[in-house]
Formats: structure tokens, sequence, C-alpha cells
């Protein structure tokens, strides 16, 4: 499984456990507002778990600026990816 | 101007001794007991283990589960006493005009439990990266807020906070807010879930609750002579509070009237009552004098009566002091004697007891009262209730640090 899948997995995951749903129906384009009924407690409880789960930081203005959940998927994939070392 | 009638329209209680107004109502009548030995919590190294624990209670019976899930326990009480209050009622939000509805609930600490569960884990994670939501589950406002979230009440929405008096104060300002005009209805009360490690342990080591941890039913005994403290307990009341012409407007139920209120401090002690009672004294005359009646108007006292032998041995002194010689002719009991004492929700499970007993007209009994001290000889109704013809009855709240208030109901005549 590539490092992206790994995140999306995991990433949907939470959000199943968070929205009560099950992962299976999470899909890429659902709208967190909208598809998956996540309002701002919900938000930052998953905020934090992910945080917890891939030992990074989401700042406010990403946590403002994700509507889908391939945005989530995007934004973690992109700041877990291992760096070339120098 | 003449100031409007305040009448009660509808109740949801929650108690150790029954979930439900009708269930504690009985429970109450019969003297049983919700006390017990503690089962929520291991209480290793606390001297004290009776609790009076409300154990049949499922919060998503009365609130959506997302809701119920985001909340500390004592807005659970909060919310569920509401929705059993507003349907007690009758009263259809969607005709009001929710501007003028308000929420006024007592609590004396607020989310304690989620607090503690949160330093709990903080300590044994060795880490502060809390729960993101702690702020809105602890603080002690979230239940009136939650409370006219949920209904969509947009009047005054206010949580008071004076330890076992919140209550009592939190009927009492709503009371007085309808007479002001501000609102036309209140869902009014007070809650509490204190049962929690530290919180039951800072009790027990301020060496106010019983020790009777081998008979814990009869643990709670005002002013029996061998009382030894209180039992700490949890639960709720709401009361809905209308205008009477707004009730009358709606053919609403009309459990009793409120007539009387007062509050004062005794300026005295953090924990302790005057020893003379005059704070309490005083706070029961100025309720008489608010209701515009005389003290021989009384016929019952729920008193505060907790089962310290401080409270209950300055509670007589004062009654005796505003009554006189009558005192001795008015039946007075204790609901705590059969509930512990659930300190915020406290007066307003009380208010709603009197509401009851004028409805009913019946006099529910102090329990475990045995040996008689002889500071407190009065009628305290012992082991077993009765009926008497009850037209105006007062209910006692002092809380620690001398916050007290005073209540006065009557059976409601056109």
């Amino acid at each position: 499984m590539d490092h992206y899948t790994q995140v999306e997995q995991t990433v949907k995951e939470v959000l199943a456990k968070q929205s009560k749903m099950d992962v299976a129906n999470i899909k890429s384009d659902a709208l967190l507002a909208e598809d998956l009924r996540m309002d701002s407690f919900g938000a930052l409880e998953t905020a934090f778990e992910l945080e917890e789960k891939f030992a990074i930081q989401i700042p406010n203005e990403a946590l403002a600026s994700v509507k889908t959940v391939k945005d989530i998927v995007d934004y973690i994939a992109e700041q877990t990816q291992e760096k070339p070392s120098t | 101007m003449r100031k409007p009638r305040v009448v009660i329209t509808g109740l949801g209680i929650i108690a150790s001794n029954g979930v439900g107004t009708e269930a504690f109502w009985q429970a109450n009548k019969k003297g049983i007991s919700g006390t017990d030995a503690l089962t929520r919590f291991d209480p290793r190294g606390i001297d004290c283990t009776v609790a009076s624990e409300v154990n049949d209670f499922d919060p998503v019976q009365f609130m959506p589960k997302d809701v119920a899930k985001r909340v500390d326990r004592f807005v659970h009480f909060g919310l569920a006493c509401t929705h059993m209050a507003l349907a007690d009622s009758k009263l259809d939000l969607n005709k009001e005009d929710k501007r003028r509805v308000g929420s006024i609930i007592g609590s004396g600490l607020g989310g304690l439990l989620f607090h503690e569960e949160q330093m709990m884990l903080a300590y044994e994670k060795d880490t502060l990266r809390l729960n993101p939501i702690c702020v809105p589950r602890i603080t002690p406002n979230a239940v009136s807020s939650h409370i006219a979230i949920q209904y969509g009440v947009l009047g005054p929405n206010i949580v008071i906070s004076t330890a076992c008096a919140s209550g009592a104060h939190g009927v009492g300002e709503a009371f007085r807010k309808i007479q002001c005009g501000e609102m036309g209805v209140c869902i009014s009360g007070g809650v509490e879930a204190p049962l929690t490690p530290f919180t039951f342990a800072a009790y027990s080591n301020l060496r106010v609750v019983s020790r009777r941890n081998d008979a814990p039913k009869e643990a709670s005994r005002p002013f029996d002579l061998n009382r030894d403290g209180f039992v700490l307990g949890e639960g709720g009341a709401v009361l809905i509070l209308e205008e009477l012409e707004h009730a009358l407007q709606r053919n609403a139920p009309i459990y009793a009237e409120v007539i009387g209120y007062a509050s004062n401090s005794g300026g005295h002690h953090i924990v302790m009552p005057d020893p003379d009672g005059a704070d309490a004294s005083r706070a029961m005359s100025d309720a008489v004098k608010d209701a515009g009646i005389s003290v021989n108007d009384i016929d019952y006292i729920n008193a505060h009566a907790t089962s310290t032998g401080a409270n209950d041995r300055c509670e007589t002194k004062a009654i005796k002091t505003v009554f006189d010689k009558r005192a001795y002719d008015i039946p007075v009991s204790s609901t705590k004697s059969m509930i512990g004492h659930t300190i915020g929700a406290a007066g307003a499970i009380e208010a709603a007891v009197c509401a009851l007993a004028i409805k009913d007209q019946f006099v529910p009994p102090t329990i475990n009262y045995k040996d008689k001290d002889p500071d407190c000889d009065l009628d305290y109704v012992p082991g077993v209730g009765r009926t008497a013809n009850l037209s105006t009855v007062l209910s006692n709240s002092f809380g620690f640090g001398n916050c007290n208030a005073c209540l006065i109901f009557s059976k409601f005549k056109e």
C-alpha cells in the first residue's frame, strides 16, 4: 500500500468513527459538513485525533480550508511525506 | 401596576429514589431512601462510602445521541428534567414568542466529572494535550445554554452558583424576572452531578458527610440525635414557571403559585452557618413579607435539613425565632433524608416537593429520625408522611458560604 492510500484509509477510519458511518460509505469527494454532518466540535475532535495518529500539527488555517475528505487526505499526505535525506 | 402572578405549570425531577415526577413523588410519600453504598467508583482511601446515586437513567431517552455524547452528566440531568417538565406543562414552544422564554438553572459545581477525567488523563499520560472541547463541557453555564439551544429559547440564559442553595436561587430569580416582566415563561431549577472521585473525597475530607458506611440507607438522618453529616447525592429538577395570565390563556395545568422569595447572606463563614441562625430566620421572614402574608399562614416547612449537626440545630433555632410558639405546630420535613444532599439541585428538587405537597395535600416524611436531639424539638414528621390541609408552604435552602434562599408557594386560587 502506498503512502497516500495508507493515509486515506486512516483518515476515512477516523471520519467513520466520528460520523458514525461505515468506512465504505466515506467517499473521497464527500463534503465534511453536508455529507458527514460534521459540526465545529466534530471538526475539532477529528483534527485532534488526526494530529495524534500522524504526529503532526494541523494549524487553524489548514483546518478552515478543508472542505472534503480528499482535502484532508491531500493535506496529511503532504505533511507526512518522507523527505529525501540530504 | 400590580406585578404578574407566577405559577408552576410543569415539573421534571431526577433523584436517586425516582426518575420522573411520579416515581419520585411516590417514593417520597412512602419514605423510600435512595442512598446506598457508593458503586460509581472505587472509594479507596475515602472515609465515607455512602452516596445517593441515580442509577436508572439513560440520557439518550431525553436528548439526541450526539448531544448526550458531548456534555457532562450535570447537563444530562438538566436536559432530561427540561424534557420532562415541558411535556408535563403541555407548553407548545412553537406557539410561543421564544424571546419571552428563559432558562435559569442552579449548579454549585458545574461539569466536574469531565474535568476530573481530563485531569486524570493528563497526569496519567503526562501531557496537557487535552480534549479540544473541554471548555464547553466543564463550564457551569453549559446547562442553561444547552437547554436554550435544544429548545430554541431566547430569553435570559443564566446559571446561578450558590452552593447548596443554587437550585432555590434558580427558581427564585426566575420568579423575580417574571414578576418584573422580563419574560413570561422560565425553565428554572437546579442540577448537580458531584459523584466523582475528587469531589467525593473533597467533601469527605471537609468532614461534612456521614461515615455511617455500615448502614448506608440510614446515613442521612436530619434532626436525629445521632446524625453525623450528609450523604452526597446527584440529580436535578426543572420547574416551568409561568406568568399566570399566560398559563390561564392556554389552559395549563397548575401545580401551585410561587408567592414569595428572599435571598440573603450571613456574612459569617465559608462553610459554617451562623450559630444563632440570624441570617436564616431573616431570610424566612423576608420571604413571608415578600409574599404579603403572615407567619401564621405557613402550613408546612420543607427544611434545608442536611443531617449535619450544625445546620439542623441552627435551622431549628431560626424556625423558632420566626414562628415563635407556633413553630411546634408546623410540620417540618427533610427531602434530603431520602435522596441525600444534591448540592445545586437540592433547592429545586425541594421546591418541586413543595408544589407536589400542595397539589396532593400531603406532607412527606423525614426518614431515619429515631432519637430526639434536645436542640431539635419540632415536629419533623418522623418516618411516615401524612395528609394535611396545605395552603401555603415554605422551602428553605442555606448554602455553604451563607448563601441563603427561601421560597414560598401557595395553593392556586383564581
